[in-house]
């Protein structure tokens, strides 16, 4: 009863509900006061709740249309025109809701009930809802079927790709026709089609934005020029997804678009998710496109070093045809970890061997040289490997003898599956250089020229190699191929003029007079200038004492010892050649004696520059003659001596030569002071002479890192590159080049830490251990207490392989108190290794 | 620097004689008086390819990417770009 008693209630309760309609109405809450409103006049039904109604029902409807929700629209249109409006501002918005939901014809407009022209706006929407839906189109409203229907037909033309017949569908279409606006995007669609964007734009930017010929513009606009749409914009992009669908086969662009943009800002998870819920759908369209993604992600992974990611991109996607079980990524990212483990690299390369012999993408032939070129990776890895420790614990290291012979048997294999793979010869040699095995190089090199006889690389270093293992015989025959290759260049002349040199000599020793005169002969042939040096004559002479030719080898003495200022210099290269060309003990000491003579009268700039230009050349070359060393110390002697002479450049800048190269040895490794005034000498006198300011770098250098001054180091190199930048002097050229490298290894080493605590690096301090208040007494306190044990040893490690220095030679130079000398980085290539001393005669 | 498969117009796997063929064509195509920077694309493409230890090398061991997420987007959109579309899925876009 109270329920019933509560009924009555609302229902007597009119202006209640009306008043909640019309709340409902204000709040936008359509259809609420729908509901409202309907009870209302359903309970009284008055004028004012006829357009209370009226009102709720437009609203409803509008909404419903907004929503997408066609039919219940149309459903509560119907009712409002079954209810019959009164209401003048429904009656004016009516019409075009009845025309987007097909229902015009039903509204008094449409009955023409009521008289006067149609609102144009009202045509224009009739006209676009006719052309989306022609069953629907108003029969009414005067040419609007048959306007819609042109427009489809010139659409259909155009899909079929007739531009002329769908333009002539829609010719007679007005400025002031409802369908001129179709009529420009039709033109517009046909110059998007044919790629003639200024015509596109020229119709397109002429639509009504109001209209649906401009909603379907926008997503094609989108395509056509991407950085002038909005493709954040809710149609466009859905109209984009449209056309994906159509012309892709499915709903994949939208998963694209998010694919790139996760990628972009790297959210990998999301990438991740991305990719996994598009695979289905992108392998079952296009498998290529999925390729290419799978293809950028796994490189950016790769670049990334995360083994993580790889792992769970082959668990979301098909692995590439190159690399089919992820042993080439898993191989690569090892390569790239941070405690790289060359064991577990080696482990998955080797796998990857394996998916080569079978790889489907490959050609067989192709399989051979991937197969091959994996062995020379693996090989250039192990050499990498024994390369990145400081030089002590190469040695020290058990795992290094291992390491070499995995590394030879890399390249082996390599080779062995493809014998003309030129740069695994290039990196067989070099690891065999470095690794002090210059037999092993020479015989790589002649395997290398056996597939390639022309590189020069290969003829120069066993030229080389042969002239240091005094073989002229065998080193001329590559020396001469090689000069065929390069008829001009003056290093490869000036080698195959020593080379012809030695091979007299060794005719000589073999008692093959006429063709020891052959070679020099040769000799004088490709160098007419140098025919008259006293070094030559000297040889000349000695070869003719050698085959009892006197009065010629006298008179070749007497020319020899003319062509210098003094006889000095001729003396000392007849006292050297003499014992190289195993002359009788008596013309041996004799020379030596009239040498030793000369060297006693006063000291010369020339005679100096003279002399020690000779013995340098056979220092640097490692001719070891029995006697160098006396002649050395002599020569030093001389230098010594010659404080108060009057330099030329030229000659001093031969003299520190002379005097650098003899440092290089270690019994006169005592001579750097000698070397250091010298040079500093030289420096001051030609300050504009770029090989001593180069020298001057190098000596300061060779103080060895607590006491070298790298800002002077740097200065002189960079003097040097400068001057030698504009020297025209060839020989400069290559100064210039070390200088550069010079300047910038010390750029890299840093120029300010050996003066910091004592010599450790401003990041080690300040020490974290002991300090000197914690002694009683001070003296007891060591600044090297205060780094832990370990990581002293990695300073000292790190500063010894950044100065370019063997730990080990550094300890034992302190030991002795000696200087330490600094290498610069040297060329990689042509690299040569210090041939054992061994006396030679 | 741009893929030079994609300069060349070619799949990866493309083989000598088919680089050669297509390079062939381009250069024709486009001859260095008339289109200097083109040729000179097509040209250091083929420079690139022409040697197959060098071409089989950088598919083993990649160390640069050609190819970009926007890339392949900029592709599709080609595609879609260039593809007919369907009056009734033009029209299904007003809406």
């Amino acid at each position: 009863m109270a329920t019933k008693s509560k009924n009555r209630k609302r229902r007597r309760a009119t202006p209640h509900l009306f008043q909640q309609a019309e709340r409902a109405l204000a709040r936008r809450d359509f259809k609420q006061a729908l509901k409202h409103a309907k009870v209302c006049y359903r309970q009284q039904p008055s004028d004012e709740h006829h357009r209370l109604l009226e009102r709720a029902s437009l609203a409803r409807a509008e909404e419903l249309h907004r929503f997408g929700m066609r039919d219940e629209c149309r459903s509560v249109l119907q009712a409002l025109l079954d209810l019959g409006v009164t209401e003048p501002s429904v009656e004016r918005e009516l019409p075009r809701l009845l025309v987007a939901v097909g229902l015009f014809d039903r509204s008094p407009v449409g009955r023409g009930e009521v008289g006067g022209e149609p609102d144009p706006r009202l045509l224009a929407s009739a006209a676009d809802h006719a052309v989306v839906r022609p069953d629907q189109a108003p029969a009414s409203l005067p040419g609007v079927r048959e306007g819609a229907a042109d427009v489809r037909a010139a659409l259909k033309a155009l899909e079929a790709g007739d531009e002329t017949a769908a333009i002539a569908r829609l010719k007679d279409v007005g400025r002031t026709s409802p369908f001129a606006d179709w009529k420009l995007f039709v033109r517009g669609l046909a110059a998007y089609y044919r790629e003639d964007a200024s015509e596109t734009w020229a119709n397109w930017d002429r639509l009504d934005r109001a209209r649906f010929a401009a909603r379907i513009a926008a997503p094609l606009r989108a395509l056509a020029d991407p950085a002038s749409a909005d493709r954040n914009d809710r149609h466009v992009k859905r109209g984009l997804g449209k056309i994906a669908t159509e012309v892709l086969g499915g709903p994949i662009l939208t998963h694209l678009y998010d694919l790139r943009d996760h990628f972009a800002a790297g959210r990998w998870k999301n990438v991740m998710g991305s990719l996994r819920k598009s695979h289905q759908t992108l392998r079952r369209l296009d498998p290529n496109l999925l390729k290419r993604i799978v293809a950028v992600l796994y490189e950016t992974i790769i670049r990334k070093g995360s083994q993580s990611l790889i792992a769970e991109l082959a668990s979301v996607a098909d692995p590439l045809p190159i690399d089919p079980h992820w042993n080439r990524a898993r191989a690569m990212l090892s390569e790239e970890a941070e405690n790289d483990d060359l064991e577990e690299t080696e482990k998955h390369w080797l796998r990857y061997l394996d998916d080569l012999a079978g790889m489907e993408c490959l050609a067989p032939a192709e399989r051979t040289l991937a197969q091959a070129l994996v062995w020379e990776r693996m090989g250039r890895l192990h050499v990498e490997e024994y390369q990145a420790g400081p030089p002590p614990f190469r040695r020290l290291d058990d795992s290094v003898g291992q390491m070499q012979s995995r590394a030879f048997e890399c390249f082996e294999n390599c080779l062995r599956l493809a014998p003309d793979l030129l740069p695994a010869y290039e990196a067989l040699a070099s690891a065999q250089i470095e690794w002090h095995e210059p037999e092993q190089a020479a015989d790589t090199y002649r395997r290398l020229l056996a597939q390639f006889p022309e590189n020069l690389d290969a003829l120069l270093f066993l030229a080389e190699h042969h002239v240091r293992r005094d073989e002229p015989l065998q080193s001329q025959e590559y020396a001469l191929r090689a000069q065929r290759l390069k008829p001009a260049n003056r290093d490869i002349i000036e080698l195959v003029w020593a080379i012809h040199v030695g091979c007299a000599r060794h005719y000589a020793l073999r008692k093959e007079w006429d063709k020891g005169r052959a070679e020099f002969a040769a000799a004088s042939k490709l160098q007419p200038s140098k025919q008259d040096a006293f070094h030559l004559l000297a040889r000349k002479a000695l070869f003719e004492l050698k085959a009892r030719n006197f009065d010629l080898g006298e008179q070749l003495v007497e020319r020899a010892q003319s062509q210098t200022g003094e006889r000095t210099p001729a003396l000392l290269a007849l006292t050297i050649e003499s014992i190289r060309y195993d002359l009788s003990r008596t013309v041996r000491k004799s020379f030596e004696r009239q040498w030793q003579a000369a060297l006693k009268r006063r000291c010369r700039s020339e005679t100096a520059g003279l002399m020690c230009m000779t013995t340098a050349a056979y220092l640097r070359i490692g001719v070891d003659y029995p006697g160098w060393s006396a002649h050395v110390r002599q020569l030093l002697a001389y230098v010594r001596r010659c404080s108060r002479v009057k330099w030329q450049p030229g000659d001093l800048r031969n003299v520190c030569d002379f005097v650098d190269a003899a440092t290089d040895r270690e019994e006169f490794s005592e001579e750097f002071e000698l070397l250091e005034k010298l040079v500093r000498k030289g420096v001051r006198k030609f300050p504009e002479d770029p090989m001593l300011q180069f020298l001057a770098g190098e000596v300061e250098m060779g103080k060895g890192p607590a006491e070298c001054n790298r800002s002077y180091a740097r200065r002189c190199f960079q003097q040097a590159a400068k001057l030698a930048e504009e020297s025209n002097d060839p020989k400069a050229a290559a100064v210039a080049d070390r200088a550069k490298r010079a300047v910038s290894f010390l750029e890299d080493v840093g120029l300010d830490f050996p003066e910091h605590h004592d010599g450790f690096p401003p990041h080690c301090g300040p020490f974290a251990g002991p300090s000197p208040d914690d002694f009683d007494d001070p003296d007891d306190f060591d600044p090297l207490d205060a780094v832990p044990p370990g990581e002293l040893l990695t300073m000292f490690i790190r500063a010894c392989a950044a100065m370019g220095l063997d730990p080990e030679e550094v300890l034992d130079e302190a030991a002795r108190g000696g200087p330490i000398p600094i290498r610069l980085p040297k060329r990689p290539s042509r690299s040569r290794p210090r041939k054992k001393k061994k006396k030679k005669r | 620097m741009s893929d030079p498969y994609e300069v060349l117009g070619l799949d990866p796997g493309s083989g000598d004689a088919e680089i050669r063929r297509r390079y062939l064509e381009l250069v024709r195509r486009y001859p260095p008086d008339q289109h200097p920077e083109r040729f000179a694309a097509v040209r250091e493409a083929y420079d690139e390819l022409r040697d197959p230890v060098t071409r089989l090398r950088a598919r083993l061991f990649p160390t640069k990417t050609h190819e970009t997420m926007d890339a392949i987007l900029a592709d599709v959109e080609q595609r879609l770009r260039t593809a007919r579309i369907p009056t009734k899925t033009l029209i299904s876009l007003a809406e």
